[in-house]
């Protein structure tokens, strides 16, 4: 259903919301006679909204039901609307549309039941049911509204889980995401099987070589008591024996080290693309530039340039809508490099908000002037400034009015500080 | 009489049989005449010299110490060889003391048990004496979880002794000496000797422990009369 909802968006909608109010109205209708066709239309209304306008949704849904509780005084089928309401809004508005719907629908839904408890409403003793003390009536209010918010709560919870569901559980960034991390694991643990497999042998030739080394002393020891100059020719094997051992325990070590070097291989340049492509598969139009002739640089240079592009990166995922543009430009010159990461976070943001092009193109004075006077903090970025200035880099961040941010890392002696 | 014992070693390291050869011959009373570090090497000479016991290291090159004592004591039931295996190792556990003696060692000695310690064992070995008592064996099966099972051949074998017969070989099973049990049960000493090799023959062992172990884990209780 949410599928057809996402691709199908005014059909979907149109479809439903017509047939709600053809149903919920008449029944409505024949039910509680002429008087529940405005409020029930206007309930049932709300679904040909929720999807697109949530704020319009839940106004329509409120409106219907305030002018219920002042004209029809019972509660009415199309109340259901609200909760269908309440589903789409869930699913695809911002989180504070829906925060704000599911209050005002449990708040309205409350006010019905508590009218239809405590007020003149005829709808109980139509079913021949008669509060007749107050504790019946304040738990027969307690359970119906108890009933109204499990309800509205159940709603806005399948439309939570129908849109997660359906946007992320298999889905081809979901899968591309879990292969990536099995191969990756499968990788690690196959070299970390090998390695196990040449410290087992590392070790048991370790073994034989200090029993060697106890063997003989073990031997000097008692053959001195006899023949002194047997203890000495056997103190040149213990020593021989013990080098060898030491050897074997050398390259043990290394090992070890360079399994921890392996194990933690840092990122480089290169995988910059798959994070490009993480980006674009995340809803940013996410593009990577290269100009110049690239050098090679070490790992530590390579791991620096990552950080901060990968922090850039997250700074844009951090505050910029889906659907903005990302752009990481590199600059190789003979002897340095430098890194443009820009985003247009602020129009985009903008342009979900404005409808004509001139509120899209306009920025104010006060904009211009945040942008020239206010300078741009964070602990992350000072930790990105620390790293590069490890390789005589520096960095700049700088908002474009009306556009977004740009951060810039210059490394004008990349290739004397730190080429390979 | 010479009481001179002979000594044979197969150690995959040249340097530990070196000490090895220096503690065992500070005695005096211990000659190394065969060192060999391929098992297979040992195998081709082991019927034609007369060693008292052989010290097999664990770690051999080819195949385990276990291993090799379970061959070498096939060419012991085949060609009546007596020499006792002496299992070597760096470190010890349960599990290696069960498979080696089920493989036909008389005993493992470890490098951290101390030099004392192997040459102790070995001349004990070499006056046949048993290293492990039924019971300790039947604490090693049980510390080792190792469940029993039914042997048919060894039912067999017990329902072939009458009465006597089965008291004797249960005495002599439980750690007795063949003296000890002629002397109480006023029985010469060759009866109790043919009951024990038709014992071992039969279930093709060539140790007291190879036997004791089969026993125990075949869940037979011998009683006692």
């Amino acid at each position: 259903m949410i599928k057809w909802f996402l691709q199908r968006e005014w059909l979907s909608v149109s479809v439903v919301g017509t047939a709600a109010i053809i149903v919920f109205v008449s029944i409505d209708f024949l039910f509680q006679g002429p008087l529940a066709i405005g409020p029930a239309a206007l309930i049932a209304s709300s679904l040909f909204f929720s999807r697109r306008w949530p704020y319009v949704g839940t106004a329509l849904v409120a409106a219907g039901t305030i002018w219920q509780l002042n004209s029809v005084a019972a509660p009415l089928v199309s109340g259901a609307a609200s909760a269908l309401s309440l589903l789409l809004v869930a699913a695809f508005a911002s989180s504070f549309w829906r925060q704000v719907a599911v209050i005002v629908t449990n708040i309205l839904g409350i006010l019905v039941v508590w009218q239809s408890t405590f007020g003149a409403s005829p709808v109980l003793r139509e079913f021949g049911i008669s509060l007749t003390g107050e504790n019946a009536t304040w738990l027969t209010f307690l359970l119906g509204s108890t009933a109204v918010v499990s309800v509205n709560s159940l709603s806005w919870i399948l439309g939570r889980f129908l849109i997660t569901r359906d946007t992320y559980v298999g889905t081809p960034l979901d899968r591309a995401v879990i292969t990536h991390t099995q191969a990756k694991l499968s990788l690690d643990v196959a070299t970390a099987k090998e390695r196990l497999s040449i410290v087992s042998d590392l070790t048991d030739l370790l073994i034989q070589r200090i029993s060697a080394v106890v063997s003989l002393a073990e031997g000097a020891k008692f053959a001195s008591k006899r023949d002194p100059e047997s203890a000495i020719r056997s103190l040149d094997r213990i020593e021989s024996s013990a080098q060898s051992a030491q050897s074997e325990l050398r390259k043990l070590y290394d090992l070890l080290q360079k399994g921890a070097d392996l194990s933690a291989a840092p990122p480089n340049i290169e995988d910059l693309g798959l994070l490009m492509v993480l980006m674009r598969e995340l809803g940013y139009n996410a593009k990577i530039s290269v100009d110049g002739e690239p050098f090679a640089i070490n790992e530590g240079a390579q791991l620096c340039v990552y950080r901060i592009v990968f922090e850039a990166l997250e700074n844009v995922k951090k505050n910029s809508v889906i659907g903005a543009d990302v752009t990481v430009d590199f600059y190789w010159t003979a002897e340095g490099l430098q890194v443009l990461v820009k985003d247009n976070g602020i129009e985009a943001a903008r342009r979900t908000k404005t409808s004509t092009v001139e509120d899209l193109a306009s920025y104010t004075v006060e904009d211009d002037v945040d942008a020239l006077v206010k300078p741009i903090t964070g602990a992350t970025l000072n930790a990105i400034k620390e790293r590069a200035s490890l390789y005589e880099g520096n960095i700049e961040v700088t908002k474009v009015p009306g556009v977004g941010f740009t951060l810039s890392a210059m490394f004008p002696h990349l290739k004397a500080v730190a080429g390979e | 009489m010479n009481n001179t014992i002979r000594v044979g070693v197969v150690n995959a390291d040249a340097d530990i049989t070196a000490g090895r050869k220096l503690v065992l011959e500070s005695t005096g009373r211990i000659t190394l005449v065969l060192d060999e570090q391929k098992p297979e090497d040992l195998l081709d000479k082991f019927e034609n010299y007369l060693i008292d016991v052989l010290l097999v290291d664990q770690r051999l090159r080819g195949m385990s110490g276990v291993e090799l004592c379970e061959r070498l004591t096939k060419i012991k039931i085949e060609q009546g060889v007596e020499t006792r295996l002496l299992v070597t190792a760096a470190f010890g556990s349960p599990r290696l003391t069960f498979d080696a003696l089920v493989a036909g060692a008389n005993a493992v000695v470890t490098q951290d048990q101390g030099p004392k310690a192997l040459i102790e064992t070995l001349v004990s070995l070499n006056s046949r004496k048993q290293q492990q008592n039924f019971e300790e064996l039947k604490k090693l099966v049980s510390n080792l979880d190792i469940d029993a099972k039914e042997d048919p051949v060894v039912q067999v074998l017990l329902e072939s002794f009458d009465e006597f017969e089965k008291k004797l070989f249960a005495e002599i099973v439980s750690g007795n000496s063949i003296a000890s049990v002629s002397a109480a049960n006023e029985v010469a000493g060759y009866r109790i000797r043919k009951i024990m090799q038709r014992a071992m023959d039969q279930l093709k062992l060539a140790t007291l422990e190879q036997l004791q172990l089969r026993l125990i884990q075949s869940g037979e209780d011998l009683g006692k009369n």
